[in-house]
Formats: C-alpha cells, structure tokens, sequence
C-alpha cells in the first residue's frame, strides 16, 4: 500500500497529516523570530524541561499535552526570567533547566505503570498516534500563536533586530522576549507528538533558517518557512511509511539536509 | 503670572551619571528649547553617547532629573527621534528598507501595533525626501554604510518627532557623503529641535548656532564665540 492510498484509507495517517500541516503552520509563524532572537537553546531548555510535565500528566492520567503545554509555559517563565536578570551565565542556568526537566520527567516516567515504553513516544515523537482531542488543541495553540502574532508583530521584530533601539521608543524589551518564549512554549507542544522532544529544536529552527536565507522581507520568510516546514513533515511522514522508518527522525533529517542544501546562500 | 519661555524641549538638573564608581557626567545642567539646534563635542569617552542615553531613559542618572517637553523621560521621550551611534541593527537578516522605517512607526509599549497604508505613505515621503525612495523593497544587508545611515535616519524621522537626537550620524559615511547627508538633514530639519554629536567640528560650527563642550561637565557655547583657539583651549582644559 502507497503513502497516498493509506492516507485515502485510514483516518490516523489522515490525523497525522493534519498535525503535520498544523505544526507547519506553527514552525513558520514562531521559527523566524525565534532565530531572530537567538533563542535557540531557550527553545532547548523549554523543549526538555516541558518533559517533566508529561511526566506529571501521565502519572495523574491527565492528557499528557495539557502536562506539557503547563510544563512548558513554567519553563518559559523560567527562560525569559534567567534572560532578563542573569544573561552573563545564562547557558549554564538554561542548560540546568534543560536536563532538570528531562531528568525529573525520566524519573517518573519510570515510577509510573507505564515504564519507559510510554516515554519514547515523548521524546522521538508519535505521528501516528495523533489523537482527535490533540488535533483541536493543535488548532487552537495555532489560533493563539497567530493571533499573538497578529497583534505584537511589529515590537517582537523590532526587539529581535535592534534591542537599544526599541528600547528607545519604549518597547518593553524582557516582556516581548518573555510573549515570545511563552509562544515557544506553545509550538514545543504542537512539536512533541511530530518529532519528539530531543528532535524538535530541528523544525523550530531549521525552516525558518533555510527561509530567511532566501526571502527578501520577514513575512516572506514566515511564508516560506511554512512551505518548507510543510514539505519537510509530508515528505517525511511519506518517505517513513514507504521506509517503515521513524517519522520523526525521517522529518529531522529532511530538515537539516534542505538547511545543509541551502549553505551557499548564507 | 504668565510667562513667554516655552516649555523646553529637554531639561537637564544636576544629572550625574558614572559607570561603576566611574564618574561620566557630573552635574550636568542643559536646556534646550523647542525648534532649536545644539552641537554636543568633546573628546573620546566625555560622556556625549552617554548623554544622549539618559535623555532617553536607557540610562538612569544617579542623580538629578531628566524631563523631556515638560514631561518624565518616558512620557516625553516618545516626542523624540533617536538615531544611535552604533545601531546594533542585525543586517544579516531579511529585512528590507520599508521595513526597517516602519518599524519607526510602532507605538510605545506594547499596544498592539498595525502598519496602515497612512504609516507606509509617511514612510515612503520620508524615504523620498532622504533619497531612499527607489531602495525600500531593498534588503537592509545590500546597503551601503551612507545609504544605512540614511535608513536609520528615516526611521527616526518616520515618527515626526519634534525632536531628533543623532549621535555621531556620520560614522560611517565618507567625507562627500557626509557633506551630502549633513546638507540633507539642514534642509529638512530647519523647524525640528536638534542635538547632534559629531567630532567633526569644522561641521558643526558652520551648522550649529551653539555647541556644548562635553568632557564629564557641559559647558555651552555660541558658536560665534567659539574660535580655534577657543576650541583647543577646551579641548586641553
């Protein structure tokens, strides 16, 4: 059976595909402004440290993106406050909220019933596995990201490219960099069932790089970086299957190989 | 009991500013009244970036108080247009000319900000009159140091500010293109407040009716007064 005959036939390969294309939505509104910010390892340390509220979710049997979407706004609030009040030692405090975060979660997941088997469906990803209930709240951190786009547009750009600057026209530069970790924190959770945990950091900064090389203003590399981050997840959910390989690595390395492809423009 | 001084423009009382314990600005008195232009010199390290900081409210004076148009710094500082020094604008990245203006346009705080066609019309005027028009779909990346600064100077115009603050807006332009950008801010600034930093003094005293000498404490000057000798004479005070 071919990719697209599976999607014809099965409602999960359907679902899938809707929360790759929902994500994708996310990777391009969220990934330029991210590497604008130069916040890669904050998405780093938001993206493992929203493991210890899975760990959480599960332990209580709540839905476990509810766990991380929690887990990951604290770890935002956590970032943007490290950022603001100690940004000399900032790579040793994130790296600290990093594997605190993934070590409390490792420890229960290991208390709980389901052992390490339900771990790895965090940290490599669960394409497949995408429920309805996930897809609506998928949309809707969607619908919050665009909306917090829409609104605060223009002082996350301009905080992003020229902090003293915006300073001077009284841009509160601590509250956009902390509404963009919070919208981070958001996009890690629309991430966690597409490629997992460890691979995640890959789609939030790898379309929107391979994008900026080649737009000529920042709304294009938004539009562009969707487009890519689209391709990356389709193709890879179709080269998996034919594979019977892991989407979630699959769409990864589709990610790095077009950033990789695309050096010479940089 | 009425009185005919306006209210100035920027106020300076007994600002004293240091960088750890060193002192950068000593009891600084300036007042600068509205629609009118003051050259700030002085040598490497005086004090004037710094200055032009604390008018801002990027730097809080350890002493003494800043207001602007009658107003704290904060309130009155969005009357103002500022173009730095050493813009830390990030060049690498996508952003074209229109852009980089607009964003001249946003508001204070975080209201949320909309670019209407009336902000991209004001823009573009701006771009027109500083040369710039037929560069706004053009990355920022692919600009010239001259035409960068002209960039810079458009967004701080963009705002219409009553008053502009440039420090040293000629850095990186070379001297003909100096020449060029100095006539252009004269021609279009003549009824906007002014206070520019430069070194260039042979500039500054054909411009300037006054000059304030900084070097840690600020001294003003007409600039009639101000001969060679005068100048050196404060230079190695």
């Amino acid at each position: 059976m071919s990719f697209l005959e599976a999607l014809a036939a099965h409602a999960f390969v359907q679902r899938a595909l809707a929360a790759g294309l929902l994500v994708a939505l996310g990777c391009g509104l969220i990934g330029p402004l991210a590497v604008i910010h130069r916040s890669s390892l904050s998405s780093g340390a938001i993206a493992h440290g929203l493991l210890v509220g899975v760990g959480v979710a599960v332990t209580l049997h709540w839905p476990p993106l509810y766990g991380a979407l929690i887990a990951a706004l604290l770890a935002a609030l956590l970032t943007g406050w490290i950022h603001a009040r100690f940004r000399q030692q900032q790579d040793v405090l994130l790296a600290a909220v990093w594997s605190t975060g993934m070590a409390l979660g490792i420890l229960l997941f290991a208390s709980s019933p389901q052992g390490n088997t339900a771990i790895s469906g965090f940290l490599f990803g669960s394409i497949l596995l995408v429920s309805t209930t996930e897809l609506q709240l998928m949309a809707a951190l969607d619908g919050v990201l665009l909306l917090t786009m829409t609104l605060f547009y223009w002082q996350l750009v301009s905080s992003g490219l020229d902090e003293d600057y915006a300073h001077s026209r009284g841009i509160p530069i601590n509250l956009c960099h902390l509404i963009l970790l919070g919208s981070i924190a958001c996009l890690t959770v629309l991430l966690i069932r597409i490629v997992g945990i460890t691979l995640m950091i890959a789609l939030i900064a790898l379309p929107a790089a391979t994008a900026l090389a080649y737009a000529r203003s920042l709304r294009q590399a938004m539009a562009l970086s969707v487009v890519i981050a689209a391709l990356c997840i389709t193709l890879g959910l179709g080269i998996s299957f034919h594979l019977d390989q892991s989407p979630g690595a699959t769409i990864a390395l589709l990610s790095v190989l077009l950033y990789v492809v695309t050096a010479r423009r940089r | 009991m009425k009185t005919d001084s306006p209210v100035p423009a920027i106020e300076l009382t007994g600002v004293s500013f240091a960088y750890g314990g060193a002192s950068v600005l000593r009891d600084i008195q300036l007042r600068l009244d509205p629609g009118t232009h003051l050259g700030l010199i002085g040598p490497n390290g005086g004090g004037k970036s710094t200055l032009l900081k604390v008018i801002l409210g990027l730097l809080k004076p350890d002493a003494g108080q800043v207001r602007l148009f009658g107003l704290p710094c904060q309130a009155g500082r969005r009357r103002i247009g500022y173009v730095p020094q050493h813009s830390r604008l990030r060049t690498g990245l996508p952003v074209n000319v229109l852009e980089t203006v607009l964003l001249g346009r946003i508001p204070n705080g975080m209201k949320p900000a909309f670019c209407t066609r009336a902000d991209r019309h004001i823009a573009m005027e701006t771009l027109h009159t500083l040369g710039m028009a037929d560069h706004a779909r053009r990355p920022v990346s692919r600009l010239s140091g001259g035409e960068l600064q002209r960039v810079l100077i458009a967004r701080a115009l963009v705002l219409q500010p009553e008053l502009i603050l440039l420090d040293e807006p000629a850095t990186h332009v070379d001297p003909q293109n100096e020449r060029g950008l100095l006539a252009l801010l004269r021609e279009h600034l003549h009824n906007t407040g002014i206070l520019l930093v430069t070194h260039n003094i042979e500039r500054i005293t054909a411009w300037m009716p006054r000059v304030a000498y900084l070097n840690e404490t600020l001294s003003c000057h007409d600039t009639a007064d101000l001969s060679g000798q005068r100048l050196e004479a404060l230079y190695h005070t």
